[in-house]
């Protein structure tokens, strides 16, 4: 233990003797103590309530008025929280005496004739616990004080973590899961998430280690997780994009063991990437492990980019197998006898078969580990049709945000031969109307809109080619060639492009697409369809009818307006 | 090349498209599928996955390419959809011709 500096400190003496008084503080004068007396125990106690620079407590034992038993018990009393050391100084020395200074709350006894060293010693050693008690106290208030700090600190990242990796507020059906974290903060990271055909999305991984430097890593993989999910990325791309930011972000010796999966909306089709996870068991309807899908990959954040396999593995589960997902904490929780709880065990499980086997194998875990040593996570997906319990959340979630609030405008494109020769009218011209905030999530089906009316305008009015030269395999192609041929070598005519925001609130976009060309007979065509046999060709007007609230024609069918509503009706 | 043919299991062939399927693939998706020997494939899926730009001459090359397959006992299912797709298969009626999962 480290030599505590004593400090020369105040000493109060009680004695109804003014002679013991003045003898006690003559013997410590010459050590650099100063003094403060009392004649009797409630002198004592006033002493000690108006004093708090007194570090040591001298005590008689008979004394007029209070006597130094009941002076002591006040002192102790009113000092609570404190250490304030007292020391009878006593001729009595019968056990009961010594006894009854111990009980109500005496540090130590000095027996009267005092002798110098014996004081000294005594005054000193009790100098030195109060010393101790109060840097004990002082540690304790800065422990706490960190304390306070590091649970507002975790309470805040704690908050973020769960911003962070539960952005859709949905359940799929298709889902069962427990997961156990050794602490507060999971090594451990379950997502999933909706894909835009209906299907889901689900991972699990484990980072190395458990804990808060473990869990780090679990915000950078859930931002990528649901921006590549919402994308509708393969499962194989969403694993290369998340190590690639992994490489980059984890010390060395850090990586992330991960299984993403995606099965199709009718449940039918799943598509896997395995990367350093345990054998993902896929457990046949009647029970049992039918297959077991190994992992194909090496861990996220190990490998750099151009060595990065994201090959993925699509197989057909049978209707009403279950996949079944678990991290190391599973199988490598142990018994008393330190024992793991191994494949063999766990596989044992699925052999009666159960509607889910998710709380059987937790339980079975839980009864065999004698402590957790890892996060614990496993989840189980039911291979059937995809259903959420709340769909208009999952909904909402994919919808592409746009703003309903813009300033009505115009957009017109007159384009002459030189510039539809260029071929790519379409696509530039969505490239340049995208960015406009209200029609952000409306550029496909503008896509097929223009595309459709365009084309019309450009082949029939412009280039005099013939639909029905479309009806064969072999016409269907020519037809495009040809198109292709004659485009290259239009002259003359001209194409107008008109779209413009309007209705109430902004909610309408009317297109309307005109050329200089040969005139159209709508009715004509439209006859012409109804009769062919199902062919290659003739969609189109039905595709813009279909979308729009109005087509209409004008001008010999030279000219064309179609209105959208960009606010879908229910 | 926008359009990738890849054998999966079981004799189904996974014919994946790019974010545009219009007039401009017409051969391209041609090949796709007549590339693909009739004596080894049972079943075509279409991957929609990354396709957000079709037009009808995309319809176009669907139905050619169920009546060059369609005689010769080859199932075509239109997968990984996305909500916008569909919906011009349901207006053209082609979601009863095809399986669109």
């Amino acid at each position: 233990m480290a030599d505590i500096e004593l400090q020369e400190g105040r000493i109060l003496i009680v004695d109804d003797q003014a002679y013991n008084r003045e003898l006690l503080a003559y013997l410590l004068s010459d050590y650099g103590y100063t003094f403060a007396m009392a004649a009797n125990g409630k002198e004592a106690v006033e002493a000690i309530e108006a004093d708090d620079t007194i570090d040591l407590v001298l005590m008689d034992v008979s004394m007029p008025v209070m006597d130094g038993f009941e002076a002591t018990r006040l002192i102790k009393a009113k000092t609570t929280g404190r250490y304030q050391p007292v020391v009878f100084v006593t001729a009595l020395d019968d056990e009961q005496t010594l006894a009854k200074c111990l009980e109500v709350g005496g540090d130590d006894f000095i027996p009267k004739p005092v002798n110098l060293n014996v004081l000294l010693a005594k005054v000193k050693a009790n100098q030195r616990s109060a010393a101790l008690y109060r840097q004990l106290q002082e540690s304790n208030t800065s422990l706490l004080y960190h304390q306070k700090v590091m649970d507002r600190e975790h309470a805040i990242v704690e908050h973020v973590f769960r911003n962070g990796m539960q952005r859709v507020d949905m359940q799929c059906r298709n889902i069962r899961y427990s997961i156990t974290p050794l602490s507060m903060f999971n090594g451990d990271l379950m997502l999933t998430a909706p894909n835009p055909s209906g299907g889901v999305y689900v991972m699990l991984g484990d980072f190395t280690g458990h804990g808060l430097s473990a869990a780090i890593g679990c915000l950078p993989v859930s931002d990528i997780f649901y921006a590549m999910t919402k994308k509708h990325a393969d499962v194989g791309d969403i694993a290369f994009e998340i190590n690639l930011r992994l490489q980059s972000l984890l010390p060395s010796y850090m990586f992330f063991c991960a299984a993403i999966l995606e099965l199709s909306v009718n449940g039918d089709r799943l598509s896997y990437w395995n990367g350093g996870m345990n054998d993902i068991l896929m457990i046949a309807p009647g029970g049992g492990v039918a297959d077991r899908l190994t992992a194909q990959h090496m861990p996220l954040g190990v490998l750099e980019c151009d060595e990065f396999d994201r090959s993925i593995t699509t197989i057909k589960p049978e209707a009403r197998s279950r996949i079944f997902v678990y991290t190391d904490g599973v199988i490598e929780a142990r018994n008393s006898e330190g024992e793991f709880f191994g494949e063999e065990r766990l596989g044992a499980l699925f052999n009666s078969p159960r509607e889910s086997y998710l709380q059987t194998v937790s339980e079975a875990v839980a009864q065999f580990q004698q402590a957790q040593s890892d996060d614990i996570s496993l989840f189980e997906l039911h291979c059937e049709p995809v259903v959420f319990d709340n769909p208009a959340a999952a909904e909402a979630y994919l919808e592409v945000r746009s703003s309903n609030v813009s300033l009505p405008w115009n957009l017109h494109c007159h384009l002459e031969a030189e510039e539809l020769r260029s071929g790519e009218v379409v696509h530039q011209f969505i490239r340049l109307v995208a960015n406009e905030t209200s029609l952000a999530r409306h550029k496909d089906v503008l896509f097929t809109l223009i595309s459709e009316l365009f084309n019309n305008a450009l082949e029939h009015g412009l280039l005099g080619m013939n639909s029905a030269d479309k009806y064969s395999i072999e016409g269907f192609s020519s037809y495009y060639s040809e198109r292709l041929a004659r485009l290259e070598s239009l002259e003359e005519g001209a194409i107008d492009i008109s779209l413009k925001l309007t209705g109430e609130g902004n909610s309408l976009l009317e297109l309307s697409i005109s050329h200089t060309g040969q005139a159209f007979d709508v009715a004509a065509v439209r006859q012409a369809q109804e009769q062919a046999p199902p062919v290659a060709s003739g969609y189109g007007i039905k595709l813009v009818e279909g979308l729009c609230e109005s087509v209409e024609y004008s001008d010999d069918g030279r000219s064309v307006t179609a209105v959208y509503p960009l606010i879908s009706t229910p | 090349m926008s359009i990738t043919t890849s054998p999966l299991s079981d004799g189904e062939y996974a014919i994946a498209l790019g974010e545009t399927f219009d007039f401009n693939c017409v051969d391209e998706f041609r090949r796709s599928y007549e590339s693909v020997s009739a004596s080894l494939v049972s079943q075509f899926s279409i991957d929609f996955r990354k396709t957000h730009f079709m037009d009808s001459s995309a319809l176009g090359m669907l139905i050619n390419m169920q009546k060059h397959w369609g005689d010769k006992g080859v199932e075509i299912r239109i997968i990984n959809a996305n909500a916008q797709v569909k919906k011009l298969f349901s207006i053209s009626r082609l979601d009863k011709k095809f399986s669109i999962e």
